[in-house]
């Protein structure tokens, strides 16, 4: 029954174009140490692709469901990782060049181990050290709040997207964010 | 020529790879392991067994209990007084480990910590579907444990802890299982200590509509099967799925153009 309301819901309603979005996803933004000083990652380019449309819904809302891929560029020789992104979000309308995003997002981040092994110190000595050698997933759902500037052509945009992770656990809640470029077609 | 350039400069960033226990190769059968600490001396390491378990608790807190990707919870349970690890050797100390647990103590032997900058070791074992580990640090009277600071102990301890639930070492200086504290401040994990413990304990959500579950990353006890790849996949073809629905519904019912 709830199927069927779904897609009466779908077919009811207008839909606009379809959007192109190429950019960099940060992942535990500000929670990555990155040097031996402490420093942690704010930045980094990961190249994110993603594929959506959107529903105009009523007044200044949409439904904008997007789904989304990004391969970490700064992953050691014996390991890959990437995430695939399915975006549940909703918008409104602020003003002709501004949109507020909020939603949900499920992510698939994936660790595809090449196996093997490295010979690393260990104190005194070195050992060989396993390395890993099979594909291994992680899905986890976030909260997320973004804003979204349409350029002067009204086809371009750019997107900031902050995703919440353990958004109900305070003590442990990470962040990421996705900045990217959009064109709709 | 430029663009090239950019774009090598754009993807040489640090490279990570985080590695496994040299001895199991894996990491425990589940995400859920008590940890308790064993009857012993830490006097020469600077602290009492009481503030060791305030130790343990911080260090367990800060950096493994609080990977958003990964399921691993250590449940710190206390002084196990039953267990007494005085004098004994890793292996021994092992024995005494019951299943699915990780045991902490102190060791004043100079055969275990014949070298004072070793501040700790870890020994994890898996047998017959369970596995345990011991994790020691240097209570040798020339040890330089109490030379540290509460951050670095607990920073070495959650070093420690890591190689306990199947870490192995990483390359890199400013990851934590780094094989040395020495010159650096950990203040967070590195990239291959999350995904080092993603791997071994990843988080897994089941899907329930098109990919959404629950709100707040809820997990359910993961484990490292062929589930994992077919969780991605559902994932990838769900979302697929998804969209080309949503361009059908459009093309076939509002022809705009």
């Amino acid at each position: 029954m709830k199927k069927i309301i779904l897609f009466l819901i779908l077919f009811s309603i207008n839909v606009h174009a379809i959007t192109y979005s190429v950019g960099t996803h940060v992942p535990f933004f500000n929670q990555v140490q990155t040097s031996t000083s402490g420093g942690s990652q704010v930045f980094a380019i990961n190249p994110y692709l993603g594929i959506g449309t959107q529903f105009h819904l009523a007044g200044g809302n949409y439904f904008m469901p997007e789904l989304g891929y990004s391969y970490y560029t700064d992953t050691g020789s014996n390991y890959n990782r990437d995430t695939i992104f399915l975006h549940y979000n909703f918008a409104y309308v602020i003003t002709n060049k501004f949109i507020a995003r909020y939603g949900i997002t499920s992510h698939t981040y994936r660790l595809t181990g090449g196996g093997g092994s490295q010979t690393l110190s260990n104190g005194n000595g070195s050992t060989r050290f396993p390395s890993p050698n099979k594909t291994v997933s992680s899905s986890f759902t976030t909260l997320n709040a973004g804003m979204e500037y349409f350029l002067s052509s009204k086809n371009y945009s750019i997107r900031f997207d902050f995703n919440i992770m353990n958004s109900n656990d305070l003590d442990n809640r990470a962040y990421n964010y996705l900045l990217t470029v959009n064109i709709y077609r | 020529m430029k663009l090239l350039f950019f774009i090598l400069i754009l993807f040489s960033q640090t490279v990570y790879g985080f590695t496994l226990n040299p001895n199991t190769g894996k990491g425990f059968n589940n995400n859920e392991i008590n940890l308790y600490i064993a009857n012993t001396d830490c006097s020469g390491a600077g602290f009492t067994t009481a503030q060791y378990v305030t130790l343990v608790k911080q260090a367990v807190n800060k950096f493994w209990n609080s990977v958003p990707t990964s399921s691993l919870r250590i449940d710190v349970k206390g002084i196990n007084s039953s267990i007494d690890i005085a004098g004994d050797t890793h292996s021994s100390a092992l024995s005494k480990v019951p299943a699915n647990t990780i045991l902490a103590g102190c060791n004043t032997s100079a055969n275990d910590f014949d070298d004072p900058s070793i501040l700790g070791s870890a020994v994890m074992s898996c047998s017959g579907g369970s596995c345990r580990a011991v994790l020691i640090l240097n209570a040798h009277p020339n040890s330089e444990l109490p030379n540290k600071s509460n951050a670095t102990i607990e920073a070495i301890i959650a070093h420690e802890i890591g190689h306990a639930f199947g870490l192995g070492h990483s390359e890199f200086k400013h990851n934590l299982m780094y094989f040395s504290i020495s010159g650096k401040f950990q203040e967070w994990l590195g990239q291959d200590d999350i995904d080092g413990v993603t791997y071994l304990y990843p988080l897994d959500s089941e899907a329930e509509i098109l990919g959404i579950s629950a709100l707040g990353s809820c997990g359910t006890v993961a484990t490292n099967t062929e589930k994992d790849h077919d969780n991605f996949l559902k994932s990838l073809f769900s979302g697929v799925f998804f969209i080309l629905l949503l361009i059908a519904i459009r093309r076939s019912l509002f022809r705009y153009y």
